[in-house]
């Protein structure tokens, strides 16, 4: 198995999607300037950053800079493509379909999601209310995060996550940002829900609980992403709750899910357990020992309720596989 | 000849009943009008505050939900501008029933209302929309009143001052 797992080459398909589910929301003078950005940038692009009267700033793989005029990048933010607050407005706007009451609850958790898969984050300044954030207003900055889907990328990772060709080893993925883990467990989701001969595995009922809208990215109530013919999804419903309810009412085989943690997870988890359905799940994290200072997550770990440890990191580019533990042993079956 | 005069005179009373009927439908035209708009707005409050849909579904779902009405056309043609991205909720709106008040019986005051409606069509919370649309149906509301007491005062006239403005062009042409 070859170390770098999935290979974020430019292909056409990027640039189609980005044309089609996200320069239209930009203003004009910046989506023209994208669009002339040449192949090798695009693929690399990860971020575009957008903040009220300052100049435009693209992140990729190697660091920030600044958009130019015509699709070039500049380091010099005097001849940077600035945006105006006014421009920032109008783009949210867009980007809620003028429909800001339907993103409402988004808006409050900081972050929506694009046609398309896009995640766009805002600041701004929060209206609180008791203590609680009620809405952000007066929008400063948007972060937007391009939502690359990799078709292929879990392929030979699979094998270590299968245990026959009906079930699979109940598997944590722990990855700092930015290193594939979603990218990663949305190809595994749409591996396990399609399901692979050659692989040796049928596919299987998958109940996806897609709580940021980032796995398979629902517009609509459809998923803009692929994930799978036999993948029921549960979109921008809240993690714990949502694995009881597919649980109950979807009867799967396996429940997948991003980024637990938070408290009560363990309780919702255990539930799926006690059913016998397999999970497979992701954490933030750089390794093994670092998440066990997380309590909920270390309860998980001490009760063995995952078999499979997959650690990605950015060595070698994103979705790099680190190693790969047995969660009852504790042995390292794969490292690279 | 005479045979002639009188065709001709049957042929303008025939006409003038025929315009102040005309007339007097106009009035009912405008109510009901003004109550399929109405309802028409409550469908959209139940789009947007329960089915939570985008404003470009919710207000493509309203015009087909009433598509006999004329009053549809304002909400078909802003859910097609909204698709477009050209315009903000506010411009669309406006341009949607602007560009087709002349397909119904509405007056500028009614035009007035509607066009309160887009301030802030789509730009709050659901409580801002409620209270937004809550407010529209209530001054059409009373837009429905008047337009009520002006129909049965003035629809009744109309058709006599029809028949009656017919026989007397009849009666001085002789």
């Amino acid at each position: 198995m070859s170390s770098k797992v999935f290979d974020l080459s430019f292909d056409e398909q990027l640039s189609i999607k980005i044309e089609r589910t996200l320069l239209p929301f930009l203003p004009k003078y910046i989506s023209s300037s994208i669009r002339k950005l040449p192949g090798l940038r695009i693929k690399k692009l990860e971020e575009i950053r957008l903040r009220a009267q300052s100049p435009v700033m693209l992140s990729t793989g190697d660091g920030q800079a600044f958009l130019g005029n015509d699709g070039n990048i500049i380091f010099n933010s005097d001849e940077a493509l600035y945006i105006t607050t006014d421009d920032i407005n109008k783009t949210l706007e867009m980007m809620c379909e003028f429909s800001v009451y339907a993103f409402g609850e988004d808006i409050k958790n900081g972050f929506i999601t694009l046609k398309g898969g896009h995640r766009v984050g805002i600041s701004g300044r929060a209206v609180s209310d008791g203590g609680n954030v009620k809405t952000i207003k007066d929008i400063s900055s948007l972060n937007i995060r391009i939502s690359k889907e990799v078709l292929g990328c879990a392929n030979k990772l699979i094998k270590f996550i299968v245990k026959d060709s009906k079930s699979i080893y109940n598997t944590l993925l722990i990855s700092p940002p930015k290193c594939g883990k979603t990218t990663m467990l949305r190809d595994i989701t749409r591996l396990l829900g399609d399901g692979n001969k050659e692989l040796g595995f049928d596919s299987m009922k998958v109940s996806l609980i897609d709580e940021r809208s980032e796995i398979a990215a629902c517009y609509k109530g459809v998923p803009q992403n692929h994930v799978g013919i036999s993948t029921d999804v549960l979109d921008g419903c809240p993690k714990q709750e949502g694995m009881l309810m597919m649980l109950r009412s979807m009867s799967p085989e396996v429940i997948v899910t991003d980024e637990i943690g938070s408290t009560g997870d363990y309780e919702a988890i255990q539930n799926i357990y006690n059913a016998g359905v397999s999970l497979v799940t992701t954490a933030h994290g750089y390794n093994i020992s670092q998440l066990k200072s997380r309590k909920e997550v270390l309860r998980l770990i001490e009760d063995h309720f995952f078999d499979r440890f997959i650690v990605l990191d950015n060595s070698k580019g994103p979705g790099t596989v680190k190693e790969i533990v047995d969660g009852c042993t504790m042995e390292v079956i794969y490292k690279c | 000849m005479l045979v002639l005069k009188i065709l001709g005179g049957i042929l303008i009373i025939i006409s003038s009943i025929l315009i102040g009927l005309i007339k007097a439908k106009d009035f009912e035209k405008r109510t009901a009008d003004l109550r399929d708009i109405i309802s028409i707005l409550q469908v959209l409050e139940t789009e947007i505050c329960y089915k939570s849909n985008i404003l470009s579904v919710a207000m493509l779902n309203c015009a087909q939900l009433k598509s006999g009405s004329n009053t549809a056309s304002f909400f078909k043609r802003a859910s097609e501008l909204l698709e477009n991205r050209d315009m903000s909720s506010e411009e669309a709106w406006h341009e949607a029933v602007t560009k087709n008040i002349k397909k119904t019986s509405l007056r500028e005051e009614d035009l007035q209302i509607l066009l309160c409606l887009g301030n802030s069509l789509g730009t709050s919370d659901y409580e801002g929309q409620i209270k937004n649309i809550g407010f529209i149906i209530k001054q059409v509301d009373g837009q429905v009143a008047k337009a009520d007491a002006e129909c049965s005062k003035y629809q009744a006239m109309y058709r006599k001052l029809g028949i009656l403005s017919g026989i007397a062009v009849v009666i001085m042409l002789f």
